[in-house]
């Protein structure tokens, strides 16, 4: 498990992350969220290592993580631009890996580039941007380290590729019980692999849900009521927003889904249905609740 | 995993992505090295062909001294290639520090920090010594099978463990500038900051000192010293006059110094000062001042003297060095150009401090040359002038083995530098009578504000205090002569200081294996154990040196000089001998005496008469002066314009005035101050007069030209004028 507590860092006169506290559940797909600046990149960084925290502490498996090697075997970190040494191949990145991760798997990695259509010699500056970021992953996967920190690592995966990795982790995930922890800008990138998502906000978590737990609570329906339906009895619903087009209203509510189904019927509509929620959606929805313009931060 | 594999793996892991500085490495020293003296060999070979066969040997030692001289310590090639390959190999290792990206990578591994900096460290060094040691070798292999001397082997051994000294001390400053930096560039300017500022500083003191001080002398404060050698560009190019063991020193202890502070920094560096100027903000204010004032000072000194000791242009210099180079320096930290005016208080303060140390250098606010310790805090003082000794030389000039070589048939002698005797000096000499410095201090401080005078013969005088803080002070007089006699008399008879002047005095007069005798013209002597009790006569001759009075010294002239020699001594006159080859015109006797006649030889006075004695008694047919017989003419020439006027009637019209007749000759050689020898005091001469004897052995010789002597002062004859 990983927990941050109340972890600040500032560089020079910009506050970079202001007493953030999180935890991440092992054997989850955790997302950060946030937009440029708002400290995901930071908070990556301070996991894996790289930068002391000014205050605060983050703890992997209740050790701490800066200058302790101990920790640091239990995380792969790919950077948003993962440096490569000058004029190298993945074969020879590999062989650095394989000597600094005492558990890293030539052979699954060697299983993985060919996979994906990697050349295990071909130069790495000739790989496109996303051809790289499948190499970090190849790489990052074959550590056999308990955590794998992504920052921004879908961004540049065609669609397809995304799916790939994706089952990918899930593979991982079920085998040995990798926790991977992604950072990215976009939601909609994280839509259906994370588990829990934190929503980073200028330096500061603004929300920190399970993505099930949001998903059972806040539904959306389509529906269409009788001419003479009294509208207002659609308050006993907890209802969070509710837009109409002629007669056919789109609500999105919160609640238990069979509740929800329950007293809908009891309004004889002429149709409904309940739809499934984006990510996206679900996050407007919780974000204005604090009053923020979600659209605005991540969008 | 244990880290010893990790350790290794890494090693190899680095050592494939610098590959490219091992190719450079490969590349320098197989041409500089390999090649070179392949092509020194062909030369060589070339132009045996055309020697003579009993030139081969002179040849055989020529071309093995060259090579010693090539892959010596001296060569400023080496050191130009050593600073090169230490800014590369510490670039190429730690460089990734500049980079966020690279940081990134290598940080976030489950390496110790310590041993990715090792690694880098180690790597560094090896790819520059292991092409450099094997090249090293193979050249040497080369000479050995072409010159069939294994001392070359040796002598290559030391040459390469010196040379990778030197070279780690470059590189672990460089890799100390690329910890205190966060981008290349900076990185860069830093390595010149660290190797020119301590130098350049303590000259700029010294500048300050020479020009605003009268009585400073010239190697200056502990702390100029000092400063002049904290630079591994002034220790690898042997920039300062420092000994071989005191660089390696210097080498050692500053590559394990700085080694620690890189390893400590490195721990303690952010991984976010990639890319940043400074690595670390609490060094930026200090080097910001340290730069700043430096310029200012530097140009209010280009001001003030460019333009004839103008203290307003040195003024304008400074404050206008001062704000353009704040704004550099503002520019450089921000890294952004709108930046050029911020911190302006800084700047002030900046300015403020340097003008103000111009002012106590320029109006010497603090006595600097009024000084004088009062007599109880000196717990020694020495004294060095021409007006005490004007010999010194002969006692700290060295004759040895070449050093450079270490091949035993060269010798040499190596010549101490006027500065190295006033340092052995001021280090040695312990004079006891401090009221005599003190009161010749207080003639030189007077002196300093009297206006010079044509009649008076005034010298340069060193006086150093030994205090009893522990403080050394150093000051530099011009003294008039007959002003001083007193206070020169009181220290010349003092036991310290002739015992910090003539080394003979501390010498063990058993040790003495051979005395040599060097007198008028050919009148010398080589004397050995068989001609009598060498060490007898050492302690007679060092009873009447410590006896010798000021006043007879400046009464009295030397006719003759004798150099004692101990075993080493003898072995290096032996050898000289060899090399110089056996002429035909070389006297037996005087072989010796001639040889390395600048070293050790001390001054026969008539009075020393005890040892004048034992030298007779010894078989040395000593001659006080030259026999009227022996001269074909002598000529007399003076150079004084007033005594041109005033005696021209009798001279030609090239001023000079021919003597032929025995009696003018008799009366002449009266007067003049004869030596021959190595030791020669011209305290008491008139020098206004030249002296030449012709004598009649030396008519016959086409080249045979005059000996040339001076009149004893204030006793110029007759017949002359």
């Amino acid at each position: 498990m990983i927990e941050a507590k109340n972890l600040s860092k500032s560089f020079e006169d910009i506050k970079a992350l202001d007493s953030i506290s999180a935890t991440i559940r092992d054997g989850n797909v955790f997302g950060l969220i946030g937009t440029n600046g708002a400290g995901k990149s930071t908070f990556l960084k301070i996991l894996a290592g790289i930068l002391k925290p000014e205050s605060g502490e983050i703890l992997i498996d209740n050790e701490s993580v800066f200058e302790n090697i101990n920790a640091k075997e239990k995380f792969f970190y790919i950077s948003d631009e993962q440096y490569f040494f000058a004029n190298t191949n993945a074969k020879e990145m590999m062989k650095f890996y394989s000597s600094v991760y005492k558990n890293f798997d030539t052979l699954k990695c060697e299983k993985l580039l060919a996979a994906l259509d990697l050349g295990i010699n071909r130069k790495i500056n000739t790989f496109s941007k996303g051809m790289k970021k499948q190499l970090c992953i190849a790489l990052g996967v074959a550590s056999n380290t308990k955590y794998l920190l992504c920052d921004e690592t879908f961004d540049g995966l065609d669609p397809v590729m995304r799916q790939a990795v994706k089952s990918l982790f899930a593979k991982e995930m079920d085998e040995r019980g990798l926790t991977p922890i992604i950072a990215s800008h976009n939601l909609r990138e994280l839509e259906d692999i994370c588990d829990h998502v934190g929503l980073l906000h200028k330096g500061g978590i603004l929300l920190s849900k399970d993505v099930s737990d949001m998903k059972l609570n806040i539904h959306k329906i389509q529906c269409v009521f009788e001419t003479d339906f009294d509208m207002d009895r659609l308050k006993s619903l907890d209802i969070m927003q509710m837009k109409n087009s002629g007669r056919v209203y789109t609500i999105t509510l919160k609640g238990e889904e069979e509740e929800i189904r329950a007293k809908m019927e009891e309004f004889h509509p002429v149709f409904f249905e309940i739809m499934d929620l984006s990510l996206e959606e679900i996050f407007i929805s919780e974000t204005e609740v604090y009053g923020y313009d979600i659209k605005k931060l991540i969008f | 995993m244990t880290s010893k594999s990790l350790f290794f793996k890494l090693l190899k892991e680095d050592f494939k992505v610098r590959i490219w500085t091992l190719a450079v490495s490969i590349l320098i020293f197989f041409f500089s090295h390999i090649v070179g003296t392949a092509m020194m060999l062909s030369m060589y070979k070339y132009n045996r062909a055309f020697s003579e066969p009993t030139d081969l040997l002179s040849y055989k030692v020529e071309f093995v001294q060259t090579f010693y001289s090539y892959i010596g310590i001296k060569n400023p090639l080496f050191a130009f290639i050593f600073v090169v390959l230490a800014v590369i190999v510490a670039m190429s290792g730690f460089s990734y520090l500049y980079s966020k990206k690279k940081v990134d990578m290598y940080h976030s591994l489950p390496v110790r920090r310590e041993v990715l900096f090792f690694v880098k460290i180690l790597n560094g060094i090896l790819i520059v010594i292991l092409p450099y040691i094997v090249c090293s070798f193979i050249a040497s292999l080369l000479v050995l099978v072409n010159m069939g001397d294994a001392g070359i082997i040796v002598t290559t051994f030391f040459s390469v463990a010196e040379w990778i000294l030197l070279f780690i001390f470059n590189y672990t400053i460089v890799i100390f500038a690329i910890m205190l930096t966060g981008n290349m560039l900076i990185g860069i300017l830093a390595c010149g900051f660290l190797n020119f500022y301590a130098p350049a500083f303590s000259q700029l003191i010294s500048g300050y000192e020479s020009t605003f001080f009268d009585t400073y002398y010239e190697v200056g404060f502990i702390a100029e010293k000092v400063l002049l050698k904290l630079s591994g560009i002034m220790v690898i190019f042997g920039v300062f006059d420092g000994r071989l063991r005191e660089k390696m020193l210097i080498a050692v202890v500053g590559s394990i110094v700085l080694l620690v502070i890189n390893l400590l920094l490195y721990r303690k560096r952010a991984s976010e000062s990639a890319g940043k100027s400074i690595s670390f903000n609490i060094i930026k204010l200090p080097i910001k001042f340290m730069i700043v004032i430096f310029m200012s000072m530097l140009m209010y000194l280009f001001g003030y003297e460019m333009m004839s000791n103008s203290i307003a242009w040195g003024v304008f210099g400074a404050v206008s060095a001062g704000i353009i180079t704040h704004c550099i320096m503002e520019i450089i930290y921000n890294q952004d150009f709108k930046k050029i005016f911020a911190k302006k208080l800084q700047m002030l303060i900046c300015i403020v401090i340097s003008l103000f140390v111009a002012a106590v250098f320029q109006f010497d606010i603090f006595g600097y040359d009024r000084y004088i310790p009062k007599v109880s805090d000196i717990s020694s003082a020495a004294v060095v002038s021409d007006f005490l000794e004007s010999n010194a030389s002969q006692y700290f000039n060295e004759m040895g083995f070449h050093n450079e070589t270490r091949y035993d048939s060269i010798t040499n002698i190596e010549y101490a530098s006027d500065n190295d005797i006033e340092s052995m000096l001021m280090r040695e000499m312990n004079i006891k009578d401090k009221e005599a410095v003190v009161a010749l201090a207080k003639l030189g401080v007077a002196n300093l504000s009297s206006e010079w005078r044509a009649d008076s013969i005034s010298e340069r005088v060193l006086i150093s205090y030994k205090l009893k803080s522990g403080k050394k002070v150093q000051r530099v007089y011009n003294i008039d002569f007959d002003a001083a006699i007193k206070e020169l008399s009181s220290i010349y008879d003092d036991e310290g200081y002739k015992t910090g002047m003539y080394p003979i005095l501390s010498e063990d007069s058993k040790n003495i294996v051979s005395v040599d005798f060097n007198g008028i013209k050919d009148n010398d002597k080589h004397l050995t154990s068989e001609n009598g009790d060498l060490a007898k006569l050492t302690e007679v001759y060092k009873k009447e040196l410590m006896s010798l009075k000021y006043d007879t010294k400046v009464k009295s002239y030397p006719f003759a000089s004798i150099r004692f020699n101990d075993v080493d001594a003898q072995k290096i006159l032996d050898a000289a001998y060899k090399d110089r080859g056996n002429y035909s015109d070389y006297s037996p006797d005087s072989k010796y005496a001639d040889l390395m006649d600048d070293v050790g030889y001390y001054p026969v006075y008539p009075e020393f008469k005890e040892t004048v004695a034992m030298l007779k008694a010894m078989g040395v047919d000593l001659k006080e002066k030259m026999s009227v017989e022996d001269i074909d003419r002598i000529e007399v020439s003076e150079f004084n314009p007033e005594q041109i006027e005033t005696y021209y009637d009798s001279y030609n019209e090239t001023g000079t005035k021919v003597f032929t007749d025995a009696k003018d000759i008799e009366e002449i050689l009266d007067k003049v101050v004869v030596c021959d020898s190595p030791y020669k005091e011209d305290l008491n001469e008139d020098v206004n007069f030249n002296v030449l004897i012709y004598l009649k052995s030396d008519v016959s010789d086409a080249y045979g030209g005059g000996l040339q002597y001076h009149f004893k002062r204030g006793d110029i004859p007759e017949n002359v004028k």
